[in-house]
């Protein structure tokens, strides 16, 4: 049944499926700002003149994504993933670029465009404070002109899948973070639109709640092969729901491929957690870099190249009394890490 | 036509949604209405007393006078019921980076603005209004026949499209400046033109009154029309009222374009 209605709203969009649902190319956003020294004479001083400087917040992002991805856009603080997202969602213009996203250009066909968009800020909320999600949710399908039935079965739809069939009658102001996320996240999906940007979805929410709301998001995608753009600074988030990363730094895309590519990013290093039967001094380890060391422990990193895995293997278990060995590749964090920094 | 009719829904909605949110706190839902209420007499009786313990406004009859108030105060409670708490909400949202929601609507967010600012706080003035309007018109023995209404209609068309513009123009510069409480003052100041006759101001406050800010057509005209002493300056305040609005629309357009939002 969503299927159908979700398959109504594509053909009516004019989108055809397998197609690129967002298009960037050359896209350019700068910011004035104004610095003001400590203190009240600085404040005073600014009444004359004060110096202002032009911020490049995004210089040249190009970006492709397909229909029914689920694609993460990382970046450390301040590199241009805000900006980038508000551009797409339509909020900003930018100075220079072309966006094209549902065959639309968002700031120039906004109001039909947002139609069959869905934004969740993990820090803005669209809820009503004082009064329960309910009432929020009767004022979109007002705003987005759900049919009463619809609406009643999204409502019934959303309340088992999320678990919030009671909570969404209780006021706000009494529900826990993890429950109003997921109030959030049913105000971004209500209208059932093709694309959705969620903006930190899991910030601050337990173990149990994130599984959820990525449970949600994966159950969407599946049934309604619906666009999600994740920004997070959670690995879990990435790890659990992206098929591909984008990754800005500085205003610009610094990788763009799989989970897996990431994953294998540092394909020459290896990670080699060794368990010892016996006490081994640190200094009997100096061959190889240690990442960290413990009296029976110890965490190596070793470089493929002129030797293969193998060989490190039976150099080890020649040279240590092992009880247990584990190879792994350089995590995802710290290839993150190593990405953000370079 | 759609989406005012979309926005006319709109407004419907956000005020259920405003009355629900002020009910939540009952005992602050029924003092404020009771304070409202009481506060909104003052303003008539302070008229009166200046009225009776000076020379008066020259032209206009104590009973005039009252007609003035009635008027000023029912168009004051209406503008406050329709349009109430808009100024605050814009600065609040643009501030904190909140009117991106607005964006991300299907609505044209200027649009979203005004019709989001219902107050109840507009009952007081409205009801006091009511009752000083009734006691006037009976001392004054006054008729209403349908050219007046028609007349009187024009004049609160032309008046709310002014009170629009002047929400519409706060809430660019606001975008451009983001703090506007100062501007916020001068506006206050400027509006409270409008709580004396026009004719008793100097003819060039008069000129401004009725074209660059023509705020005659709130209470001014709507009095002179019911005393049958309109004249040809109601067009022209009407008029006026309409290029005010094109003009702030113009500025909206062009400070939405340079709208920066907050961080993220």
């Amino acid at each position: 049944m969503l299927e159908t209605v979700f398959a109504s709203l594509y053909k009516r969009g004019g989108i055809r499926l397998n197609d690129s649902i967002i298009t960037i190319e050359g896209l350019h956003k700068s910011f004035k700002i104004y610095k003001k020294d400590e203190g009240l004479l600085s404040s005073l001083r600014g009444y004359w003149g004060r110096k202002g400087k032009s911020i490049l917040a995004v210089d040249g992002i190009d970006l492709k994504v397909q229909k029914g991805e689920i694609r993460g856009l990382i970046g450390p603080n301040g590199a241009g993933k805000s900006t980038t997202i508000k551009i797409m969602s339509g909020i900003l213009h930018p100075d220079e670029g072309k966006v094209e996203i549902m065959g639309m250009t968002p700031w120039k066909d906004r109001k039909r465009y947002v139609k069959n968009l869905g934004v969740l800020f993990g820090q803005k909320s669209q809820l009503n404070w004082d009064l329960p999600a309910v009432d929020t949710f009767a004022l979109h399908r007002e705003m987005y002109g759900i049919g009463m039935a619809k609406y009643r079965e999204r409502i019934a739809y959303f309340g088992e899948l999320l678990n919030i069939s009671e909570i969404m009658y209780k006021p706000v102001r009494l529900l826990s973070l993890g429950e109003r996320m997921k109030c959030e996240l049913v105000c971004a999906l209500l209208h059932e639109p093709a694309l959705i940007f969620l903006d930190e979805p899991t910030i601050g929410l337990d173990i149990i709640s994130k599984q959820t709301i990525r449970n949600f998001i994966k159950r969407t995608n599946q049934d309604m092969r619906t666009t999600f753009i994740v920004t997070t600074h959670d690995v879990s988030d990435l790890e659990d729901l992206c098929d591909k990363v984008t990754i800005i730094n500085k205003g610009t895309v610094v990788f763009d491929d799989t989970m897996q590519s990431l994953g294998s990013y540092f394909r020459d290093r290896k990670i080699i957690d060794v368990s010892f039967r016996e006490l081994v001094p640190l200094d009997r380890l100096e061959d190889y870099k240690v990442l960290s060391y413990q009296a029976l422990t110890a965490k190596i990193e070793v470089q493929l190249g002129e030797k293969d895995i193998k060989q490190y293997m039976s150099e080890i278990f020649d040279c240590y009394p092992i009880k247990d060995i584990n190879i792994s590749n350089i995590r995802i964090e710290d290839v993150i890490k190593h990405i953000y920094s370079a | 036509m759609d989406s005012l009719y979309g926005l006319a829904r709109l407004y419907f909605w956000n005020m259920k949604i405003s009355l629900q949110k002020m009910m939540v706190y009952r005992f602050d839902f029924i003092a404020s209405l009771l304070v409202s209420i009481l506060v909104s007499g003052i303003g008539p009786y302070v008229q009166y007393l200046y009225f009776t313990r000076s020379n008066g406004y020259p032209g206009w009859t104590l009973n005039e006078m009252f007609l003035f108030q009635g008027l000023l105060l029912l168009w004051l409670g209406l503008r406050d019921l329709l349009f109430g708490d808009i100024r605050g909400y814009v600065i609040k949202f643009i501030r904190s980076g909140d009117f991106d929601k607005l964006l991300i609507k299907p609505y044209s967010p200027v649009g979203v603005i005004l019709v989001s600012g219902f107050s109840l706080s507009g009952i007081g003035p409205c009801s006091a209004g009511m009752v000083v309007l009734l006691v006037a018109w009976s001392q004054l023995n006054l008729t209403l026949c349908w050219e007046t209404v028609v007349l009187l209609i024009v004049m609160f068309i032309s008046g709310l499209l002014l009170y629009l513009a002047i929400i519409i123009m706060f809430s660019a510069i606001t975008i451009m400046l983001v703090q506007m409480n100062g501007i916020g003052l001068i506006i206050d100041r400027l509006l409270g033109f409008a709580d004396y006759p026009v004719d008793i101001f100097p003819k060039a406050v008069q000129t401004v009154l009725l074209t660059a800010l023509p705020f005659a057509v709130w209470t001014f005209y709507p009095t002179q029309i019911l005393l049958g002493r309109s004249d040809i300056g109601m067009w022209v305040a009407s008029a006026s009222s309409l290029i005010v609005l094109w003009i702030s629309l113009q500025c909206w357009k062009r400070c939405l374009h340079h709208y920066t939002s907050a961080g993220g």
